[in-house]
């Protein structure tokens, strides 16, 4: 079996929100969705760091955008998920699939 | 919505000592957040996780270089405190001055100033030698000097409890806090000074070419 590293728990859910998010993605939408769908507080600085990281990795590129007065003139970053990012979303998905089915501990929990 | 500017300071020392990558973005997002609502509190909070969690990337990612960071600036302290000192300086000194252990005579603040010098220079030298990665290691030595300087904390204590009844320890209170946080920043001062914009630019330069 080849080794490969998977994705974390925080660049999973930044993967997802990006591909949810579509092309307009940029540190505040994408920290708000993790707030809104995961019910708790995500620094800017954690995004960033985790969306730095799944670039070096060729799983997200990046472009930049318009400045706005209210962001100080300075330029917004979209982020967006390469096909290689989309794949290894979808083996995560595949892996994560087959690992869920028949967990007595978490059977009759309401999610 | 209202157009007030976020903390100053807390802005620039996102610019300054965030590593990685250039920040302006997450410094346009922040202000937007801001002018959006979000508090002085709320600003504060992500830029300091923000400074926090580049720092530890950057030691997570560099382990290596963050030991030589570290060792670059003992070396040039050992240099300074066995070598040059005692042969030339303190020779040169003693001309001039004379020897107290009073905390803020010209001897002692004379001594301040040249290992300040020396703080500082250590963080400029590191900064030029690991430019890609200036901001984290340059952070990392100037928290090694502060960790090696919590030494100092008992006597901090110590002449500050007495300082509160007996103004006469005052100088020496000053003299301990300032033994344990004047080195850092004038690690992290001299840090900025190696990475002016000039030294970017030809950063830059040597990336672009060919």
């Amino acid at each position: 079996m080849s080794k490969r590293d998977y994705l974390g728990h925080l660049e999973l859910m930044v993967m997802l929100v990006l591909i949810r998010l579509g092309e307009k993605a940029y540190g505040i939408p994408i920290a708000h969705e993790i707030e809104t769908k995961g019910g708790r507080e995500v620094s800017l600085g954690s995004i960033y760091a985790t969306l730095e990281r799944l670039e070096t990795k060729g799983l997200v590129s990046s472009e930049l955008g318009e400045s706005t007065p209210e962001r100080g003139g300075r330029a917004k970053k979209y982020f967006s998920v390469t096909a290689k990012g989309v794949r290894e979303v979808s083996e995560m998905q595949r892996v994560l699939k087959q690992l869920w089915p028949r967990l007595r501990q978490l059977e009759g929990r309401r999610v | 919505m209202r157009f007030s500017k976020p903390p100053a300071l807390a802005t620039w020392l996102l610019e300054n000592f965030r590593s990685g990558s250039r920040n302006d973005h997450i410094t346009g997002d922040l202000m937007e957040a801001y002018q959006s609502g979000c508090s002085r509190r709320w600003y504060w909070k992500q830029v300091l996780a923000a400074i926090i969690v580049s720092f530890y990337q950057e030691i997570k990612g560099h382990p290596v270089l963050a030991l030589r960071a570290i060792a670059v600036g003992m070396g040039t302290w050992f240099i300074y405190r066995y070598g040059v000192a005692p042969r030339l300086l303190s020779p040169l000194v003693r001309r001039f001055l004379q020897p107290t252990g009073f905390p803020f005579s010209p001897w002692s603040l004379t001594w301040w100033t040249l290992s300040l010098t020396v703080n500082a220079a250590s963080g400029w030298i590191i900064a030029r030698l690991h430019r890609p990665h200036r901001t984290g290691m340059v952070l990392v030595f100037a928290t090694f000097s502060f960790i090696v300087h919590l030494q100092t904390l008992p006597y901090l204590w110590f002449d500050g409890a007495n300082a509160l009844n007996n103004t006469r320890f005052l100088p020496y209170f000053l003299n301990n806090l300032a033994a344990l946080t004047l080195p850092s920043v004038a690690i992290l001062f001299g840090g900025l000074w190696g990475a002016l914009p000039e030294s970017e630019a030809s950063e830059y330069e040597q990336h672009s070419a060919p």
